[in-house]
């Protein structure tokens, strides 16, 4: 047994259990196919104090072989993600946790989805991956920030 | 047998210090009969568990108990291969079982919890 098979049983039972600090946050977190718990998807709700409020966000997640030495592979798909962290191409997220550098092993799905929530309420536009986005949180102007994602979450492209 | 004989005594003498009227009255209806015994215990088995007197509990990267083999020698420890696989602490300490922190410190010599660079502070069970 490895230890994405022991996460795995443990997010069945948290997400069963309800009422836990993960319910506002977390509609799906599960591997594609039961067989192979290297690729998941995951699906959050856009925490409500922010333009993401009542949408629901996509994620992949990969889990490298030498998981949890290596930190697990996060992108937000299918859909684009307008988020000043985040490649609006790619999906690919700039979060420091994800990386090499700063990953510890002690940390685990549930710890990598609370941390994109967080990044999601607490964008930081000093190390942007869509400048567009991260030009108009410098200027403060949450009004403009607000109807872009809005926009783009409406069908905008 | 015996004993739990005496424990019955016990039993209803308690409850008629409790409370005397009610039991006066059951006494006085019991006598004749000579107090047939309710239940009867043919069997007792005992059943205990232990846990660890200590702070730690699970190690951080694998998950499994620090005091039980770590992921990857837990499916050897029934077998011949059974290899040694100890706790090992930080200066910190944190602990991790030693292959665990092993392989995490060649990504990077930190503890997986405080962040801190990581230094051995003793080895075992």
């Amino acid at each position: 047994m490895s230890r994405i098979v022991k996460e795995y049983k443990k997010i069945k039972k948290v997400l069963e259990g309800h009422g836990e600090a993960f319910e506002n946050l977390i509609v799906q977190l599960a591997p594609v196919n039961e067989y192979d718990l290297l690729s998941w998807k995951a699906t959050i709700r856009g925490p409500s104090d922010t333009p993401y409020n009542g949408f629901s966000i996509g994620l992949t997640i990969k889990i490298p072989s030498d998981y949890p030495i290596s930190p697990p592979m996060v992108k937000f798909e299918p859909y684009k993600m307008p988020h000043c962290n985040v490649n609006f191409q790619t999906g690919e997220i700039c979060l420091d946790i994800l990386t090499r550098q700063h990953w510890s092993p002690a940390w685990d799905l549930l710890h990598v989805l609370k941390a994109i929530e967080q990044l999601l309420q607490e964008p930081v536009p000093e190390s942007p991956l869509n400048v567009d986005i991260a030009n108009i949180l410098k200027e403060g102007d949450r009004t403009a920030y607000t109807g872009l994602v809005r926009y783009y979450f409406c069908g905008g492209t | 047998m015996s004993e739990m004989d005496k424990m019955d005594v016990d039993l209803e003498d308690a409850g008629s210090e409790a409370v005397p009227g009610e039991v006066n009255t059951e006494a006085a209806e019991q006598t004749p009969k000579k107090k047939p015994k309710k239940f009867e215990i043919k069997k007792w088995t005992a059943v205990a568990f232990w846990s660890w007197d200590i702070a730690v509990d699970n190690c951080a990267i694998c998950r499994n108990h620090i005091m039980e083999p770590c992921i990857t020698c837990q499916p050897l420890a029934m077998t011949d291969t059974d290899t040694e696989c100890v706790a090992a602490w930080g200066v910190c300490n944190h602990a991790f079982h030693l292959h665990c922190i092993n392989k995490w410190l060649k990504t990077r010599d930190v503890c997986p919890l405080d962040n801190q660079p990581w230094k051995l502070a003793r080895v075992g069970r």
